[in-house]
Order: structure tokens, then C-alpha cells, then sequence
């Protein structure tokens, strides 16, 4: 084997492990000498389970060798989002009001990898329960984009878009209320795909958003992330929200390219956003042109003012939340981040006829999308809408001049990617979104690896683990 | 829903509103949420926006049937 062992796809490691090129035991150890090779700089864990993870790879070396195959994942190291509860080990949600809390079970995503074989190599970074942050007055420093740390890396599934992008692990648990998964991915440069609402167990993944919370990973390429939401995906009755639908093999279609395919970009949402780079914009082009090239139809599709879809998400967004942290924010408002308190605060301010017509603008806004993708297979359109910022950037409170596009489908519920489509001219990564029809993450996946396999972006190499800057 | 753009009634209506909600909020946060109000309320106003009380679709919530299928 040429390669060193964490560019090897999960597939590819997979099959070195069967064949007996390579042991779990090895990639871990490679991989825990990455992680603590770039912690310093890129801040992606909160805790390092390495016992854990050299206990976990024994036995899944063992294993094999008796032949028992627990499936893609068996001997794959991976990590977990600090807001998915893991028995035995401290699950912080990145903040002091869970400081040294120690769940007694695992979430269901925690439970299902673990079922099926991976190694757990730690708990990641997260902005503070997944709304706050970038934070500086937290127990932890907030993770660092590998491209070029001075950068941030989106949020709030910072450590996971971090530790995939830093080639730590091929793939890591997220969580997405209005762009927490794809954000990051898109400043970083991964994959990541929020599924359809329901589609995942939420169970043990500490709340933000009764309603518009997704669990779904990111990950190196379309098919790490098609393994990855394979086994995340499911039926859970103990999860109000879970749905009952059943989950394919999403790696089946995957090569299957776009050809005949019928592809909508819904160009008013972003085409005259403030927040839009050239260089953004010239991406989401070239993309619909590569596809078109490989002989999808791909026309403009009208829907509503993405404002309106961002007004909606907020407002439902901001009163759940302060729903789930009101007895926290009255007792302890210091213990929290300054960023986080303040985005709390704000669903006191929301009244119950803001939130009524939230509810209804969420079903008519939902239709709309429904409608759109009656006459097209999925639709094309911005996630980020430029690079991703420096830490030192001023931030604009303005929503209307929100950098990322969204939490639009966290209110509708359709299921949404992240895939990269190159480097922008500072060095950084450029990402387009694409949104499939209510439980056809499948389509999805196939569309965002013609993407990838249009963009070459598997041979873009990974960024430095030291040094400075990209 | 109060479309309030003056910022004296603004700050009167965060201090009600937070206080009603429990919250103690310290004299140094207070122009900081004052931005994120606004910056909120500005938003708000859209979801108003042609979506008068009379048209459906409501948010409604529909029982299921035991066994059944959508």
C-alpha cells in the first residue's frame, strides 16, 4: 500500500483491512498521531478517547480475523459532534453548564456506529449547543479552519468540518438547525449533508430546534458521506420526529451521473444576496455549465424570497431554543458564552403571533419548494456565499447579509448537501448546495458526486497539519 | 406583532419582555440585545407580509390513525 493510511477512502480502508494489507490498529494509531499533531492548531477535539478508540480497533482487528464483518465502518475511525451523547464519556455541548456531564447511554447515531464496528476516536468541537460561538469565553477555544487557521470554520459542526478536512478522520457525526452541517463543510471543505427531516434519530443529540434539528455527517467525499448516512439513517420510534421511511443503499446509484436529469436553480435567492462573491457566484456558473455539460437539463426555478424562508427559521429557531434553555439562561446567564446568551435571549423577544405566522409562512414555504421540485430532480443553489471569514472579521448582525444560504431547508425539511467545488483565490474552499425532494438523499448524493467527479476535488490535497496559514 | 423602529420603545420593550420571561439581564449586555431586537424585528415584519389571518394554510396539526398510511 503506497498511501498513507487517512487518504485511503473509508471504502478503499475497508478493503485493505479485509485483505489483510492493513489493520484497524494502525490506522488508529495513525490517526491519533494526526490528531495530536494538529490539536495545537486546529482545536478540533474536546476529548481524545484514545483508550477507547485502541480498544475499539483491537477488537475490530479480532474480529475480522474470526471472521465476523460488521460492515463498512467495521476498524474505521471516526468522531462524534460533542452535543451526541456517548456512555461513559463526557458530553460538554461546549460549554460550562455541561462541564465534566458524563451520559450513562449513547445517542442512537453513537450506538448504531459503534454497533457497526467504527472507532471512536473522540468528541469534537462544536459552537456552544450549537448556536453560539465562535466563542473565546468557553472552557474550550473554538476549532480552527485547516485551510488557514486564522480562518474560522463556520458553525455550529466546527470540530467535525475541521478534523474531516484536516484528514484526521474520513468522518464525523454534525448537526444542522439552519446550516450547521453544511456551513461548516462549505468553509471547509468537505461533504455534508443534512437528510431529510426525520430521517435520522435525534435521540441523545442534545436539543436545539424541536422542529427544524437534523443529525447527518460530513465527510471527506459523497461516498464516505453515503456510508456515513447509510448507517445513520433509520426508523426510531423513540424519536417523535423520526420517520418511518425505508433507507437505501445510497452508495447503489451513486456513478450514475446526471445525464437526462433535471436540474432548477432558484437564482433569485442568492444572485443579488449583499453577501455573494464573484468568485461564489462564478463557481455556482461553472457548476451548472459542468452539469449541463454531462447532459442534465438545468433551467432557473422561482421560488420565494430566500428572507422570508430565513425570517421563518429564525423565529421558530429562537422560541424553541429558548424553550429548551429558559430554566438555564434564569439561573445561570453568566455560565454561557456572551455570543450564545444573546441569540437565547432573543426567543424571549418572540411573541406568540411571530411564531404563529412563522408556523404558517413554514407550510406555504414548504408547498412552494414541493411544487418546484414537482418539475425538477433537485435544485442548484448557493451554501456559502463566500469564503469563509477570518476570526478578527467584523460580524454583521444583519440577517438579510447572512453569509450562508441554508436554513431554508431546515424549515422545509428537504434534504441538503454541501460539496465542494475547488479553492477560491485566498486558498480557501468553494462549495455549491444541492437539495433534493423530501427523503431522495440518494439523488442528492448521486448529483454531488457528478460534482465532485466534474471538480477532480478528491485530488485536491489536503491542507498542511503544521505551519501557518493554508 | 409591533413593527417598533423607535429605539426608546424598543428598550422598554426588552426590558418587559425579558422580565416577564424571568431573565436578569446585566446593564452591560443591554446594547448589544438592543441590536439583535431590532435586527429581529426587522425580520419579523416579512412574515406578516402578505399572509393575512383568512388564508390557509395554517399551521395545523393533523391526528394520524393508528395504522394507517398518509
Amino acid at each position: 500500500m503506497n498511501r498513507a493510511p487517512h487518504l485511503l477512502s473509508i471504502a478503499e480502508a475497508g478493503r485493505a483491512l479485509r485483505a489483510g494489507r492493513l489493520t484497524s490498529a494502525v490506522l488508529t494509531r495513525h490517526a491519533l498521531e494526526r490528531v495530536e499533531a494538529s490539536q495545537d492548531r486546529l482545536h478540533a477535539f474536546i476529548l481524545v478517547s484514545r483508550e477507547r478508540a485502541l480498544t475499539d480497533a483491537r477488537r475490530a482487528d479480532a474480529e475480522l480475523a474470526a471472521g465476523v464483518d460488521r460492515g463498512p465502518l467495521h476498524g474505521i475511525p471516526y468522531a462524534l459532534k460533542d452535543i451526541y451523547d456517548t456512555a461513559g464519556i463526557a458530553t460538554t455541548c461546549h460549554s460550562r453548564l455541561r462541564f465534566g456531564h458524563v451520559p450513562q447511554a449513547d445517542s442512537m447515531v453513537a450506538e448504531k456506529f459503534a454497533k457497526a464496528g467504527g472507532v471512536l476516536l473522540g468528541k469534537l468541537a462544536t459552537h456552544e449547543f450549537a448556536i453560539g460561538g465562535p466563542s473565546f469565553d468557553l472552557p474550550f477555544p473554538p476549532a480552527r479552519n485547516p485551510w488557514n487557521p486564522d480562518h474560522i470554520t463556520g458553525g455550529s459542526s466546527s470540530g467535525s468540518a475541521a478534523a474531516v478536512a484536516a484528514g484526521l478522520v474520513r468522518m464525523a457525526s454534525g448537526s444542522d438547525t439552519g446550516g450547521s452541517i453544511r456551513g461548516p463543510a462549505a468553509y471547509c471543505g468537505t461533504v455534508g449533508i443534512k437528510p431529510t427531516y426525520g430521517r435520522v434519530s435525534r435521540r441523545g443529540v442534545f436539543p436545539l430546534s424541536y422542529t427544524l434539528d437534523h443529525c447527518g455527517p460530513l465527510a471527506r467525499s459523497v461516498e464516505d458521506a453515503a456510508i456515513a448516512l447509510g448507517l445513520m439513517a433509520g426508523y426510531d420510534p423513540l424519536d417523535p420526529g423520526s420517520a418511518d421511511v425505508p433507507v437505501p443503499d445510497y452508495r447503489a446509484g451513486l456513478e450514475a451521473g446526471v445525464a437526462g436529469l433535471r436540474i432548477g436553480i432558484p437564482r433569485a435567492f442568492f444572485a443579488d444576496a449583499p453577501a455573494l462573491t464573484e468568485e461564489v457566484g462564478a463557481a455556482i456558473e461553472r457548476t451548472a455549465a459542468e452539469l449541463r455539460g454531462a447532459g442534465a437539463k438545468v433551467f432557473d426555478v422561482r421560488l420565494p424570497d430566500y428572507a422570508l424562508f430565513a425570517a421563518a427559521n429564525r423565529v421558530i429557531l429562537y422560541a424553541e431554543a429558548f424553550a429548551v434553555h429558559a430554566d438555564d439562561l434564569r439561573r445561570r446567564l453568566a455560565d454561557y458564552a456572551r455570543s450564545t446568551a444573546t441569540r437565547l435571549i432573543c426567543g424571549a423577544l418572540i411573541t406568540a403571533e411571530d411564531l404563529v405566522q412563522a408556523g404558517r409562512q413554514r407550510r406555504r414555504l414548504a408547498d412552494a419548494v414541493n411544487e418546484v421540485l414537482g418539475s425538477c430532480d433537485v435544485l442548484l443553489t448557493a451554501c456559502a456565499l463566500a469564503p469563509a471569514p477570518r476570526f478578527d472579521a467584523p460580524v454583521d448582525p444583519r440577517a438579510l447579509h447572512s453569509p450562508i444560504q441554508t436554513g431554508a431547508f431546515n424549515l422545509t425539511g428537504h434534504p441538503a448537501i454541501s460539496v465542494p467545488v475547488g479553492l477560491g483565490a485566498a486558498g480557501l474552499p468553494l462549495s455549491v448546495q444541492i437539495v433534493g425532494r423530501a427523503f431522495d438523499e440518494a439523488m442528492v448524493l448521486r448529483v454531488a458526486r457528478a460534482v465532485e467527479r466534474l471538480y477532480g476535488w478528491e485530488d485536491v490535497g489536503l491542507p498542511a497539519l503544521a505551519g501557518s496559514g493554508g | 406583532m409591533t413593527n417598533t423602529v423607535d429605539s426608546a420603545l424598543l428598550a422598554a420593550e426588552l426590558e418587559v419582555l425579558t422580565r416577564r420571561a424571568g431573565l436578569a439581564i446585566p446593564e452591560d449586555r443591554r446594547a448589544e440585545l438592543l441590536v439583535a431586537f431590532a435586527d429581529l424585528r426587522a425580520e419579523i415584519v416579512r412574515l406578516h407580509d402578505g399572509l393575512t389571518p383568512e388564508i390557509e394554510p395554517a399551521a395545523v396539526y393533523r391526528p394520524a390513525i393508528p395504522g394507517a398510511s398518509e
